[in-house]
Order: C-alpha cells, then structure tokens, then sequence
C-alpha cells in the first residue's frame, strides 16, 4: 500500500525556477557590473551544493550582503532572501547547498550570515559606479633574520600583514620572499647567505614560506654591524624581469647594509662578494613602476640608508599602518570603498 | 742558550698607555721573527718567561684571538737573540765575524694605568721607573686610536719621565741634561681605518717590492711626520706634547719612530695578496666590545724593527 509521506514527497521535490546569487564583477576599466551568479538550476534536487570563489570587499556596517534571486525564463528576477555577514576583506570559498527548493545554506563564511532588513533599492544604490583597479603587482619582500627573536618575529609578522593586506585588494599580485643575515667573517662560522625563499609565488604559498622562515628563528651569530641586504638586492636585481607585474620592493630590517668596498666613514667590513646595494637598488629602479617600501627599526645612523629603500614608503617597525604604507606603494588604495556585494572574478574580464 | 752568546747589563723596556697594545706587540714579535726565518729570535730567559710567550702567541696564531691583558707587571725576562758584525781591525786587513749577542727583553708590559699620574700603586708605579731606569732601551707605545678617543697618552709619559728623569739626575749617563736611552717610538695600529686613511691622505704609503703580499707601509723616516699629524686629533689636544716631551728628554738622534701594527692588515686566503679595497683584520664584536677577534691570519708590520733597531743600538751597531 503506498503510504502518502510529506516528507518522501519534499526531498524528491525538484526545483522549477533558477537560483542564482547576486554579486558584482569588475570590468576592465574598474567598473562594477551587478548580475547572477548561477547557484542551482531547476532540475536541482535537496543536498545538492555549488561551490564559487568570491572576493570581499570592504563593507559598510551592515556588512556583505548575500542576496539570492531566483529567475523564471526567460529572465525574470524575484529577490528571494538577503543576508549579510560582517567579514573581512578577501578571498572565500563559498559552498551553497540546497536544503529544500525555497532554503539554500551558505558553508565556508567566518562570520554567521544574519537577515538584512535593507531594501533593494537602497543596497543597488550603495553600490561605486567603480572601483580602483591596479596593475599586475609582483611584491618582493627582503627580510632580515638576523637580531633578536621578537625583532625578527615582527618583521616576519609585518610582512604577512603586508601580503594579506594586499593580496585581498589585489587581483593580480605574485609574491617573492628573500631572507638575509650577516656576513661571518669569522672562519670557525659559516654563514648563510641571502637566500630567495620563494619567487613569484601566490600570495598564500608565499605566507607558507613566510612561516617557513618564521620557523627558523633569528639569526644572532656572525658580523653585527650590517646584515647582506646587498647580496639580497643583488639577487632580486638579477631575477627580476618584471613579467610578473610591477615590481614593488619592500625592505624589512634593521641592519645597514655591508658597503662594496673599505667604508672609512662606518668602518664596517666589506661585503666579501663585493655586491653593492646602491648598484643593486639602481638596476632594479630601471623597472616601470618599480616602488620602493621600507620597514625598519635601524639606529640613526642609518637613516639614509633606510630612506633610500624606503623612497616610496618608509614605516618603522613598532609603528606601521600597513595600509596607509601599502597605499603608498600603489597597491591598495587609501580610501576604504565599501562593497556591498561580493565579486566574482571570471577569466578575461 | 749559546755559550758564546754576549749578553747585556742593560735591557730593553716597553712602556705605554692602558690599552695601547702592548701585550699583543709582545706576541707579534715572535710571530714576525719566526716570519723573517733567520739571523734574530726571542727566547724566554726562564721557564715563565717561555711558557708566556706561548700563551701570547697561541691565541693569535691559532685561535684568531687577541692575548689577554697582562695585570700588573709581571717581569717575564726575554732575550733578543741574533747576529750581529762585527770587525777586528788588522794591520792589512780588516777581519769581519758574527758575534752572537743577546739583548735582554725586560719587556716589563706594565699594565698602562701604572704610568697615569692617577695611579695609586706607588709602588708598581716605582717598579715602572726602575725598570725604565735599568733599560737603555725603550719601546714606546703610541696608541693613536686611543689618543683620539681619551687622550690621555701625555698623562702617562710627562710624570714618569719626569720621575725617571729626577732619579738619573746624578747620573754620569744624564750628561746633557738629557736621559741616555734609545727610544723606539711605535705608532700602533696602523691596521686600523683611521690611521691608515691618515697615512694614504698624506701620501706617505709605500710597498715593499720584496713583500710577495704586497702589505702597505710608512717608512720610518716618514714616522714621525703620521706621529705629528695624527696628534691634530688627539682627544684633549695634548699630543703634541708627547712628541715635545720625548725629544726633549732624550737625544733626539737616539730616537726612531716607527708605523707599526700587530696584526697586520687582512689578507684574504683564497688570492693571497693584500686588498685595498678590503684591508680591515680587526673584528669587532659588538656584544663584547672589549673582546675583538682577528679576522685573517696574522701579518705584523715593522714589530719586530723596533726591536731589532734597539739591540743593534745598544751594542753599538750603528744604523749604516
């Protein structure tokens, strides 16, 4: 005898209409466009689900907003729910899973996604006629591990600030670390020598090898009176090449570098390579667009020094407004834009 | 020791300043003699005496260390043994030998506060004088870095001359009213920037063509000139006087200055020819500032001439 179930006859419902979540997409020239982003077609059934990579933008107050429509052909909207959550800008990667034709639940969100009492036309009309675009950007970050343990742990840590920062405003950003200490010249002690840690790397798997690094600790042996920055330089100077996009040089230390030659004015031993940092710094300002950002924490002494790596952006350690200082550098912008909707990137816009 | 070996009443002694680079000039002289390969070395007079000469050297040969600052003086008695010519005039013909003759190296390294005038060890401070007074031969330390730094190197030279020179008053050596000792005076450090920036400045820099490592020097005859000019920055201005109250106290014809450094400058390894570009052997330990390290091997300059000057002298060997 076949029973009637209410249940059996919910779960094998299957959709009639389209799903789609609202979001906006970035043109070329920076314009936002606001259109459907595809979630569940009419023939989805309960428990299916969709995965989709958005960017958040900063938000106003009442945070992102999670708008879903659904549409009846041929292109026929209907808001079906508004939600928001107050999130941090950046990537995420969003899971909408159909509960029940009429409730579809968002996984992969930090924040829990509370009703938005918001009306449409006043959440279209927050929306920038634009927002700023920037060139390919590849930031190459030279960091010092020699000094202290807590020196170098905030150096690492101003860095990662640095790539989260930039890499939730920047779409197109490669990343490069290079680590650097002193010079032994003391024969019983090796040293080790500036070394890239990763090149032209995601923004992520350059916070991996941030970690990496951060792992090892500080270096407190060898020659105190200067770190390799020249030796760092001059391996950035020779690999880069500018196809990853703008060349952005931050300089995170404390350390002077070692001069090429005899310095009597610092009487600080030469670099044993004979690399020169101002050479260096030279041929990688030949690049278009090239920025120059420095973090440090160094003595008065070396101000100069400093304020030349630091020509477009200069911070000292115990006080950097990262943004403030990425925005210098043309990687973000300064004004904070809020974006009510997320974005959906796509190939080729 | 030879049995033939002539030695002398009167010795040799090193004065100067705290820090001045004494102890290391000790043990630089041996390296430098042992470098040289032949006619001169030192040897200890006793057994202390030999086993301190080790513990100086060592350090600087193998371990890159500067030797430890001696406390006090400690009287290690060290002989200069070498060659010197010598003729016996013949009716026809003149007959030349080599005599074996030993200097004693009373290289008394009195810690340099004994010769302040703040010292208050009367009694080592006396002991200083003593040795001063029994020596006919005198390595004088001139620390220019330090000069420029504290300044005190006048302080440590006018009151124990003074003091020297009211002891040998009645002395038939004071004839003249001037001391009878020969003086080396050493300008040390000459390894360091500072010095040898002054020297390039002056032009006064020259290479020895027979040096196969190409080591920059100043000529003794130039000495005196870097002596004069370095003291225009001295610390409380009172260099000169030094230079004053050494050639006023003794014969200034029985004074020789001399550019000098210990440690030499650094020679890297891998080419084996000394670098302008790159020529600092000093390493500085900014966590232990007191306790700098050498970075190369050690090349002493004109450390051993001094001595060499001073012996010949005192037996009477001229300078021709």
């Amino acid at each position: 005898m076949d029973l009637w179930h209410p249940a059996t006859m919910i779960a094998d419902e299957v959709l009639t209409q389209w799903y789609e979540l609202v979001v906006l997409r970035r043109t070329r020239s920076g314009r936002l466009v606001l259109e459907g982003c595809q979630l569940f077609p009419p023939s989805a059934q309960r428990g299916d689900s969709r995965r989709l990579a958005i960017r958040c933008e900063p938000s106003d107050g009442n945070g992102t907003v999670f708008a879903v429509v659904t549409c009846d052909p041929p292109r026929n909207f209907r808001l079906f729910s508004v939600e928001s959550a107050a999130l941090a800008p950046g990537r995420y990667e969003l899971t909408a899973e159909l509960m029940r034709p009429g409730l579809i639940r968002f996984h992969g969100l930090p924040s829990e996604l509370h009703a938005d009492h918001r009306s449409w036309q006043e959440l279209v009309a927050s929306i920038p006629a634009r927002i700023d675009t920037y060139r390919p950007a590849h930031l190459i970050c030279a960091v010092e591990v020699s000094g202290t343990a807590d020196q170098v742990q905030e150096r690492m840590g101003r860095i990662g600030q640095l790539i989260r920062h930039v890499e939730a405003g920047e779409r197109q950003l490669r990343v490069s670390l290079i680590s650097y200490g002193p010079h032994s010249f003391d024969y019983r002690m090796p040293e080790e020598s500036a070394r890239i840690r990763t090149w032209a790397s995601a923004g992520d798997e350059a916070l991996i090898a941030l970690d990496k690094l951060s792992d090892s600790g500080a270096v407190d042996v060898g020659y105190a009176r200067a770190a390799q920055l020249e030796c760092a330089l001059t391996k950035v100077a020779a690999k880069i090449t500018g196809r990853h996009g703008r060349p952005v040089l931050v300089t995170v230390g404390s350390r002077p570098p070692y001069p090429a030659r005899m310095d009597p004015a610092s009487e600080i031993l030469p670099c044993p390579e004979r690399n020169s940092w101002r050479r260096a710094l030279q041929h990688i300002g030949t690049h278009p667009g090239v920025k120059f950002g420095a973090i440090h924490d160094g003595g008065p002494d070396d101000e100069d020094t400093w304020h030349r790596l630091g020509s477009d952006a200069i911070a000292h350690l115990k006080a950097v407004h990262i943004r403030r200082f990425a925005a210098s550098l043309e990687l973000l912008s300064l004004t904070v834009q809020p974006v009510p909707f997320p974005i959906v990137e796509k190939a080729g816009s | 020791m030879p049995d033939n070996l002539r030695t002398y009443e009167h010795g040799i002694a090193m004065w100067g300043a705290p820090s001045s680079g004494k102890t290391t000039f000790l043990a630089a002289l041996s390296i430098a003699l042992t470098r040289r390969g032949k006619d001169w070395k030192v040897i200890g007079a006793d057994q202390a005496s030999a086993e301190k000469l080790i513990t100086l050297t060592t350090p600087l040969t193998r371990d890159h260390a500067f030797p430890p600052a001696t406390q006090g003086i400690e009287g290690f008695r060290w002989l200069l043994v070498g060659e010197i010519p010598r003729t016996i005039p013949k009716l026809f013909r003149s007959e030349r030998y080599m005599e074996t003759v030993g200097f004693s190296l009373d290289l008394a390294d009195a810690q340099g506060e004994m010769a302040s005038p703040n010292w208050a060890g009367l009694g080592e401070r006396s002991e200083l004088i003593d040795r001063l007074e029994q020596s006919r031969g005198i390595v004088f330390i001139f620390d220019p870095i330090r000069e420029s730094e504290i300044g005190d190197t006048f302080d440590h030279t006018f009151g124990v001359l003074t003091q020297l020179a009211q002891r040998m008053v009645g002395s038939q050596e004071f004839s003249g009213g001037r001391l009878p000792h020969h003086v080396a005076v050493c300008i040390t450090k000459f390894d360091e920037i500072r010095v040898f920036r002054t020297a390039e400045k002056l032009n006064l820099l020259v290479v020895d063509p027979a040096d196969p490592l190409g080591l920059p020097r100043v000529a003794d005859e130039d000495a005196r000139e870097l002596f004069s000019q370095l003291c225009d920055v001295s610390r409380t201005g009172n260099a000169d006087m030094v230079l004053n109250t050494l050639e006023q106290h003794f014969w200034p014809e029985r004074i020789k200055y001399f550019v000098t450094s210990a440690i030499g400058f650094y020679v890297n390894p891998r080419k084996g020819v000394y670098d302008p570009d790159d020529i600092q052997n000093l390493l500085p330990d900014t966590n232990h500032p007191e306790r700098p390290s050498i970075r190369g091997n050690v090349h002493p300059i004109n450390v051993m001439e001094p001595l060499l000057w001073l012996g010949k002298r005192l037996a009477g060997v001229s300078d021709g």
